[in-house]
């Protein structure tokens, strides 16, 4: 069994499936045990699928604009779900209107998010901190 | 072949030629809660006497039993909506009552209820395979401190299962089996639905003392509503998706038969997926022990206006059922009562049983959400119970349940209403256990004929 659980959605009222089914494939192909949950997900979804799979990750990806309400409170959640040590990343199109990836970013960091990538982004742009970091988790908790 | 099942009330066998799938006799006799062996006796004794001595020592015999409250069984799992629901749906497949559903860590107090409760058996189930290992391994070790002398089907994290069986072995039987839930959105039921039967079968019915009933006939099968659902795997092979509802003094059942799944691309399906054969059990419909909790839900003024009754008559008459829930209605008010009783026990039922579609807006257009079963294309629904066996069943009013315009609730659209007046579907399911094809022409022969 693989090393590492994550837990992979488009949260909202989102129906961006392909980027999803790409994640996917491509988080599988490098080593990962992917819980990908789809499409439409709700952040009760994402909370409930990490407990059960005792996941080191989640993975939110928001297509269409309104990525900062549907994520609003998910943090918190997770706080209250016991689940404070679990990654949280965010990537996609976050936000409507032509904002700051800089502003973008530091708001999605003030949500929780331990890290926020920007539309365009390559799996091979974000393993090797995603690695990085889950490695870095685990000898915490240790 | 003879079955015999075993009821709460009443003990009822019958004798069928399943060659020809012909009911040849059958008898009736008040169950002996004592020991239920005398009430079988006394059944079998009056079949016998209509069948010839050869032919009665070579037919199988096999009974089912709801008697004393059924299988009585605690589910346990981790997440609420993914595996306690799975866990609490392998439990009721297997024709189990659940006395309690458990999510997250057990505490000491919910040990104790589920002693309380007299549970025959615990399923323990939480996480998924490779996932969370600690509420698995937790629930064991205060399971473990209480020891209840009662058998543990380990359903949970496979990586975790053989750890919690260690745990538990000390003070339990207990059985390993495969995981109820073993990935997100995979609904693996079955090895646990099969596992719970067997125990059942070689492990409770001793426990209970219904050993003694061995004596009279091959086998005590199944609980009776696993007898039903069985009843139910076999017309559908024939048949194809269906619904039987089961209407009892202190609860309804519902089973379908279906897939369910979302029929359009415009239908998003939400949840955990549902089983093929699903059970469900409202402890709060009925038309006897449950006829006060029923009339709560449906409003005396409702029920009385309906029945075209006064009120007065209509708490006094519950109080009555309350006394005495085996007398059968004699009087004309009375089955009136239990008609508008009957009416609004299956139509809940079958609303609580069935999916519904939820209406969501997404920039590229709007969306269903469905969550549960889609029924709307279910051709057959199958009524069984005393109610339906004693031949008070109208048909409109059960044609009456189902709307004929698309509807949020997903339930069947104008289907064949069936009644089981010969009440042989337990008796079905029984002999399926040693000739299906036999139990398939049995129940042809006496449902077919008796849908609109």
């Amino acid at each position: 069994m693989a090393e590492y659980t994550l837990i992979l959605g488009v949260i909202g009222s989102d129906v961006h499936a392909v980027g999803n089914k790409v994640l996917e494939v491509a988080l599988e192909e490098a080593g990962f045990h992917v819980v990908n949950l789809g499409v439409l997900v709700s952040q009760q979804e994402f909370i409930e699928a990490a407990i059960e799979t005792d996941a080191d990750a989640i993975l939110v990806t928001s297509l269409y604009g309104h990525g900062e309400i549907d994520c609003r409170g998910l943090k918190d959640a997770l706080i209250e779900a016991g689940l404070d040590d679990v990654l949280l990343y965010i990537g996609g199109y976050l936000v409507i209107g032509s904002q700051r990836w800089e502003d973008v970013e530091d708001k999605f960091r003030a949500m929780g998010f331990d890290r926020v990538y920007p539309p365009g982004t390559m799996v091979e742009d974000f393993l090797p901190q995603l690695r990085a970091d889950l490695a870095r988790q685990r000898g915490e908790s240790h | 072949m003879v079955a015999v099942d075993i009821g709460s009330t009443y003990t009822k066998a019958l004798a069928a030629d399943v060659s020809s799938g012909q009911v040849v006799c059958r008898a009736i006799h008040p169950t002996t809660p004592d020991d239920v062996s005398h009430g079988v006796a006394a059944v079998l004794t009056e079949l016998e006497a209509s069948i010839r001595p050869h032919v009665w020592r070579s037919c199988p015999k096999l009974a089912c039993s709801s008697a004393a409250g059924g299988l009585r069984m605690a589910a346990v799992g981790l997440v609420p909506d993914l595996t306690a629901k799975a866990a609490e749906q392998a439990v009721l497949g297997a024709g189990a009552r659940v006395v309690g559903c458990y999510s997250y860590e057990l505490t000491h107090d919910d040990v104790r209820a589920i002693a309380n409760a007299n549970a025959d058996m615990i399923l323990l189930a939480g996480g998924t395979d490779g996932g969370n290992r600690r509420t698995l391994l937790g629930n064991a070790q205060i399971l473990a401190e209480h020891a209840l002398e009662i058998p543990v089907v380990i359903a949970g994290n496979r990586c975790a299962a053989a750890e919690a069986e260690a745990v538990l072995s000390q003070s339990y039987e207990t059985h390993l089996t495969e995981n109820v839930m073993p990935e997100i959105g995979v609904l693996n039921v079955e090895p646990a639905r099969e596992q719970i039967r067997r125990i059942f079968m070689e492990t409770i019915v001793y426990a209970r003392g219904f050993e003694k009933v061995e004596r009279w006939v091959d086998r005590l099968i199944m609980p009776t509503p696993a007898a039903v659902l069985q009843a139910g795997m076999v017309w559908s092979e024939m048949a194809g998706d269906h619904i039987i509802v089961d209407l009892g003094g202190a609860t309804t059942d519902v089973h379908s038969f279906c897939s369910g799944r979302p029929q359009s691309e415009s239908v998003v399906y939400r949840g955990l997926p549902e089983p093929y054969a699903k059970r469900t059990v409202e402890g709060d419909l009925g038309l006897r022990v449950s006829a006060q909790a029923l009339t709560e839900h449906v409003g005396l003024d409702v029920l009385a206006e309906e029945a075209n009754l006064t009120k007065e008559y209509l708490s006094r008459r519950l109080a009555e059922i309350h006394q005495k829930p085996a007398a059968l209605s004699t009087t004309g008010e009375e089955i009136r009562l239990d008609r508008a009783m009957a009416v609004h026990a299956c139509r809940e039922a079958l609303r609580r049983h069935a999916g519904w579609l939820e209406e969501t807006y997404t920039p590229s257009g709007r969306l269903w959400l469905q969550r549960g079963k889609d029924l709307t294309d279910i051709c057959t629904v199958v009524f069984t119970g005393g109610y339906f066996a004693h031949g008070e069943g109208k048909r409109q009013d059960m044609q009456g349940l189902f709307p004929s315009q698309p509807a949020l609730e997903l339930l069947p659209r104008d289907p064949d209403i069936v009644f089981d007046s010969g009440h042989i579907l337990a008796a079905a399911g029984l002999f399926s256990e040693r000739d299906r094809r036999g139990a398939a022409r049995f129940l042809k022969r006496q449902l077919a004929g008796t849908s609109t």
